[in-house]
């Protein structure tokens, strides 16, 4: 090699010689590379050296060379031994420059250390990284570089795969500017010379290192830029790397040796493309790549791009390479979509439109086309459309392929029509060029046309004729309108005035025409008016006018009338003719009749009265409407006839109505009548009822015409005040008797202060006045008698009547009245205020009572009640004292006496003791007597306690009582039960008790003895007996029976004090009862009480 | 002495007389004392005035009280004696003429063991006595505590 001081000539022939053998290298790579070399011979240090190049990684090769990445293998140290195109033009030079260089030079200095880095752990495995390549003129070109260790056994051992990170570069121009630099050029062309040797060597033992091992190619492959699948021609799945598993959507586990067959993957329509590929690989050893779709796990599908190629070894072993064509089938299928969006639009479109081919082919026609021509599809044009057999010489369509631009021409066909016709050049999605033609037929347009150019002319020779016409006949219009008194008027299209006949609201012919409504009127009005014009115009109809309008100066009138429309000579509405009348007056006239109709109807119904006219002729009567409330009439009922009216009036009324009506003359036609009309819900309403006849010429009655009022109200509210009137009557005479007749004494003051005061009769005689005196002791006439109280007398001012008339109620005044003739009377007075209907008092009144005589009874009767009290506690302590006192010596008097008996009997004779047991006996029967005199008086001093009480019970009770006293009696009782009672149960006791002791001593005789005890109703009355069937006693006797110390049997025969019926008696009185016998000698006695109070039946 | 004491409050001699007859003939074996008024009574149970120097031993096992009674009336020597712990359970027949109801009740709600109205007939009297001695010197048993003074 020269030195740098080498002159520019010896440099260019240098570098001349370089590019020779750059060349030489570059041929030899290529060759090496396509396969043409079978073996390379390098001169080197070791002597000659054969290297040979098998074909067994050929398809490797081919698929790294083709990759889309730039793939290189290299020494540990980073030599590259090759390179893929990718990978050299990413280093920006050609793949013969870089084989031999470490890949270093490449990088950037900063980075050379992350490289080191990079490059130490490739050797353990695998490293990727980022790095910024060297690029020309100063640039750099980052890119992401995976290195991957190569088999163990190989002396070079990783392979590097690069992808630009950064926009392409230009190569050719990075190129040109490296040969530019002659400076660095021959420095880098001289390394390269230098290396070339090298790179040589290094590459032969690439090729060794490639042809050792697949599992350098895994290593590429597993850098997952594409799918990798190893599988046994049987469909084994021997290897799959993790792109692959991504793209078809199985997991490594899944997809272990041996369990998934590599052709389930595959949907059975593209078993044959696979089928096909491995046909051809064994067959020639080489594969097209091809498109195939694989069914993913999830059951989607995907497409792929396939590259098989068979691996060497005995097991025939087929490596697939696959990429995911996913995307592209996406894009490719929506171009198509939109294309056939688009196609679809043609369709439908309501034009005739048809794609041609450039050799005059029918590529697509629509709907229209079809329509017309019918399915063209694939036809020739011109032998289909119009039957000819070569094309049509007036063509113009495919002009548009030459010029590029769209073309508009006119058809004329051999059939006659004329079509418009719209051609653009078209690509299609295929992009192939074709006519897009657009026809409107039209030939009827162009027909219609030229019709209605004939028509024209024809139509102007009419309107001649007509316009003549018409002249004649508005002249002859405008004479009639001119004369007469209706308002006419002729508008045009734009309403406005044309001509004008009687002019209304002030308005001059002049001031209209050529005028709107909207310059003559008021607005409101022009605007309604304006609405009915625009309706005769547009729907051709006669509209009627019925309102009043005014002009803008304020006039106004009421219009009717009605607007036609005019039509023009050929029939169409030109515009409109108004016949108008002012109907102001008649309108006016009308107002002021429907007002006062009102008015009248109206002035009825408050009146409760109803108009009414009825035509004899016909009977039909009219009434105003306000009759049917009155007559009670609902519905058609109110149109009725004179004879259904004449049916309602009340019976007793319809002799007197007849002939009110039949009296009626010319001389006197008026009448009025009130009568009584049944309703038709029954009521009855008295009407009054005013009218007047008028007779036909015959002198007949013809109509009766006349107003007719209820009065019901009035003659009800008469009728009433006539009864209250006469009630009024008759309680004024009741009052004015109760008044003169009443013991009571009244005084009526009907004045406010009480100063005149008149009373009845009976006060006047209390006060000894005379009779129609003036009561008031203030009056000026002052009455002859005074009241006195406490000695002085009473001013006027607290007199109860006048109290009264200051509106107080008094109640319970007492008043010592002294008379004229010093004799005093007491007076209790009750007074009250007379208030007339507003409230307001306007006098007194007061009732007296002359209690005199009550007060002296009272007096002496609280005297006598005080001496019956003194009395009273005489009699308790008497009984009280009876009942120690007067028995104690009785005591004495027997006690004594019995002990005299007993000491001294044997000094006593018989006598003497009898005597003895006289007194005795006399002192025991005193003891008795005075018990039951105390039982009596008690009876009559105890307090009643009523309880509920069972007689029943009691009587049991003491006729047990009676049974122990005298075991030895055989007694049949019967008592009824439940004999519930309201009484003193110690006094009812005590009655029974002596009932019962006498039924018990009196049947004591008898064998079948009996007593018994009931309740018999007797006059509402329930009386209890006790009956006996003992010795009984004579009724002549029973006044006596029930006086004390009365008795019917000798004490010898029945024992007794003659008090005990007494006291029976006192205690039936005390409960308010009665008390009766009934007996007969020998026959038993039943005694009947009653206890008084109410009793309540059982 | 084994004589129970049968204290008599009697005003009426010809009662006391009666009633001690009727107890001798009852033959009843008890001692009468008789004291005329309801004064003295209340002094010879808690051996006050007059009794002030009573040999406790003739403590009353009974006491037969009229109630109309001089100084002292019976219904309040009634109550006194109920009011007494000492005589609170000391027997008490109320021996009385009265036959008035509000006398009755007022005794038995003052504490009252019995109320016997003296009967008239002398025979009927003894039986009376001889059947209250009977029940109350004989047969009624009372608490130790009576006749501790």
């Amino acid at each position: 090699m020269k030195s740098g001081e080498s002159t520019i000539d010896t440099l260019r022939a240098e570098c001349a010689m370089l590019r020779e053998h750059l060349g030489e290298a570059e041929e030899t790579l290529r060759a090496i590379r396509n396969g043409e070399v079978d073996a390379v011979i390098v001169n080197g240090r070791k002597g000659e050296q054969i290297y040979t190049l098998t074909n067994a990684a050929e398809p490797y090769r081919v698929l790294v060379e083709e990759m889309n990445e730039g793939a290189a293998t290299l020494t540990a140290d980073g030599v590259i031994l090759y390179c893929n195109h990718h990978f050299a033009s990413l280093v920006q030079g050609p793949p013969e420059h870089v084989v031999g260089i470490n890949l270093r030079w490449f990088v950037v200095p900063e980075e050379q250390e992350l490289l080191t880095g990079l490059l130490r752990t490739a050797e353990k495995g695998r490293a990727t990284g980022e790095l910024t390549l060297r690029a020309t003129a100063g640039g750099v070109l980052p890119v992401k570089i995976a290195l991957s260790r190569l088999s163990t056994d190989s002396p070079a051992a990783m392979c590097a795969l690069v992808t630009d990170l950064t926009e392409r570069k230009n190569k050719e121009t990075a190129l040109l500017n490296l040969m530019e630099d002659l400076g660095e050029s021959k420095t880098r062309l001289e390394a390269a010379n230098r290396d070339l040797k090298h790179q040589i060597e290094e590459t032969q033992r690439a090729e060794e290192a490639l042809h050792v091992s697949l599992n350098r190619l895994r290593g590429m492959v597993d850098a997952n830029i594409v799918g990798v699948l190893i599988a046994t021609a049987d469909g084994t799945v021997k290897e799959a790397n993790d792109y692959y598993l991504r793209m078809i959507g199985y997991t490594r586990e899944e997809f272990e040796e041996g369990k998934v067959n590599w052709r389930a993957l595959t949907p059975p329509e593209w078993l044959s493309a696979d089928e096909n590929a491995l046909r051809v690989l064994k067959e020639t050893g080489r594969c097209a790549p091809y498109e195939k779709e694989y069914q993913r796990r999830d059951g989607t599908r995907i497409s792929a791009y396939l590259a098989d190629t068979m691996l060497p070894g005995p097991d025939q072993e087929i490596a697939a390479f696959a990429v995911d064509l996913t995307e592209r089938k996406k894009a490719e299928a929506a171009v198509r979509q939109e294309r056939q969006r688009f196609f679809d639009v043609l369709e439908t479109l309501p034009t005739m439109i048809c794609l041609l081919t450039p050799d005059y082919h029918v590529a697509f026609a629509n709907r229209g086309f079809r329509d017309r021509f019918g399915e063209a599809k694939g036809r020739l044009c011109y032998e289909h459309c119009f039957g000819k057999s070569a094309p049509c010489e007036f063509c113009e369509s495919f002009r548009v392929l030459q010029t590029g631009k769209p073309h508009r021409w006119e058809v004329h066909t051999p059939t006659g029509e004329i079509i418009d016709a719209f051609d653009v050049p078209f690509t299609d999605a295929d992009g192939s060029r074709l006519v897009l033609e657009m026809d409107v037929d039209i030939t009827e347009q162009r027909r219609a046309e030229q019709t209605i150019r004939e028509l024209n002319a024809t139509l102007e020779q009419r309107v001649l004729a007509r316009t003549e016409e018409l002249r004649q006949s508005e002249e002859r219009f405008r004479a009639i309108a001119a004369n007469t008194p209706d308002h006419v008027i002729v508008m045009d299209r734009d309403l406005r005035y044309t001509m004008v006949v009687n002019p209304q609201l002030g308005l001059t012919e002049a001031g209209m025409l050529g005028k709107t409504d909207y310059d003559i009127l008021a607005k409101e009005d022009a605007e309604r008016l304006t609405a009915i014009k625009r309706e005769v115009l547009t729907t051709g109809r006669t509209v009627p006018l019925d309102m009043t309008l005014m002009a803008q100066t304020g006039e106004c009138d009421y219009f009717e009338g009605a607007y036609v429309p005019k039509l023009d000579p050929v029939g169409r509405i030109d515009g409109l003719i108004g016949y108008i009348r002012n109907v102001t007056a008649r309108k006016r006239a009308e107002l002021a009749l429907r007002e006062s109709q009102e008015r009248v109807e109206l002035a009825l119904q408050v009146a409760r009265a109803f108009a009414f006219e009825w035509k004899i002729a016909s009977d039909e009567v009219i009434r105003s409407p306000h009759c049917a409330e009155i007559l009670g009439l609902v519905g058609d009922a109110v149109h009725d006839t004179g004879r259904d009216f004449f049916q309602r009036v009340h019976p007793e009324d319809r002799e007197q109505f007849v002939e009110t009506v039949t009296r009626l003359t010319p001389a006197a036609p008026k009448y009025a009548a009130e009568y009584r009309l049944v309703r038709p819900d029954g009521d009855v309403v008295v009407l009054q009822e005013s009218g007047i006849a008028t007779f036909g010429p015959d002198g007949k009655l013809s109509r009766l015409i006349g107003m007719t009022a209820d009065v019901t109200a009035r003659v009800t509210a008469e009728q009433s005040v006539a009864r209250l009137n006469e009630a009024l009557k008759r309680r004024m005479t009741e009052l004015q008797t109760i008044f003169d007749t009443a013991p009571a004494g009244i005084a009526i003051a009907e004045d406010p202060l009480g100063n005149q005061i008149r009373g009845n009769p009976a006060i006047e005689k209390m006060l000894g006045l005379g009779a129609g005196a003036e009561l008031s002791l203030s009056s000026p006439a002052k009455p002859a008698y005074r009241i006195i109280e406490n000695g002085r007398e009473v001013p006027p001012l607290e007199l109860p009547m006048q109290r009264a008339a200051r509106g107080e109620v008094v109640a319970g005044y007492l008043m010592n009245i002294l008379r004229a003739d010093s004799s005093t009377v007491l007076l209790h007075s009750c007074a009250a205020p007379l208030r007339d209907e507003t409230g307001k008092v306007y006098g007194a009144v007061g009732v007296f009572l002359d209690i005199t005589e009550i007060k002296r009874a009272e007096l002496e009767l609280r005297k006598m009640t005080d001496e019956l009290k003194a009395t009273n506690q005489e009699l308790e302590s008497f009984s009280y004292s009876i009942s120690h006192d007067l028995r104690a010596p009785l005591r004495s008097i027997d006690g004594f006496s019995r002990i005299l008996l007993r000491d001294c009997a044997e000094l006593l004779d018989e006598k003497s003791r009898d005597n003895l047991q006289r007194v005795r006996q006399s002192s025991q029967r005193l003891g008795e007597l005075i018990d039951d005199l105390l039982e009596l008086s008690r009876t009559t001093r105890a307090n009643l306690h009523k309880v509920d009480v069972d007689l029943s019970a009691l009587a049991r009770a003491a006729l047990d009582d009676l049974q122990r006293g005298d075991p030895a009696r055989q007694v049949n009782v019967v008592i009824e039960p439940e004999l519930r009672v309201s009484a003193d149960a110690v006094l009812l006791r005590s009655a029974l008790d002596n009932l019962l002791g006498n039924a018990w001593k009196f049947t004591r005789g008898r064998t079948d003895a009996r007593i018994e005890v009931g309740a018999v109703w007797r006059e509402r009355e329930r009386a209890f007996f006790v009956r006996d069937n003992g010795v009984g006693f004579d009724m002549t006797y029973a006044g006596k029976l029930f006086g004390a110390f009365q008795r019917l049997h000798s004490t010898r025969e029945f024992p007794g004090t003659g008090i005990g019926l007494a006291t029976v008696q006192r205690i039936v009185h005390r409960h308010g009862g009665r008390i009766w016998a009934d007996a007969a000698v020998n026959a038993g006695a039943t005694f009947y009480f009653t206890l008084g109070s109410p009793p309540s039946k059982p | 002495m084994n004589d129970k004491i049968i204290l008599l409050v009697e005003d009426n001699p010809d009662d006391a007389v009666l009633t001690l007859d009727a107890v001798e003939q009852s033959e009843l074996r008890g001692r009468v004392v008789v004291v005329d008024d309801g004064a003295a009574a209340l002094e010879y149970l808690y051996r006050t005035g007059a009794y002030a120097d009573r040999d406790p031993r003739y403590d009353a096992a009974v006491m037969l009280l009229d109630l109309k009674l001089p100084k002292v009336d019976g219904l309040e020597v009634l109550r006194r004696t109920r009011a007494d712990p000492r005589t609170r359970t000391l027997p008490v027949i109320v021996l009385t003429s009265s036959r008035e109801i509000r006398d009755l009740v007022a005794s038995y709600e003052l504490g009252a063991n019995s109320y016997i109205r003296k009967p008239v007939d002398f025979d009927q009297f003894i039986e009376v006595v001889r059947h209250v001695g009977n029940y109350w010197l004989r047969l009624n048993e009372v608490p130790p505590s009576a006749f501790v003074p």
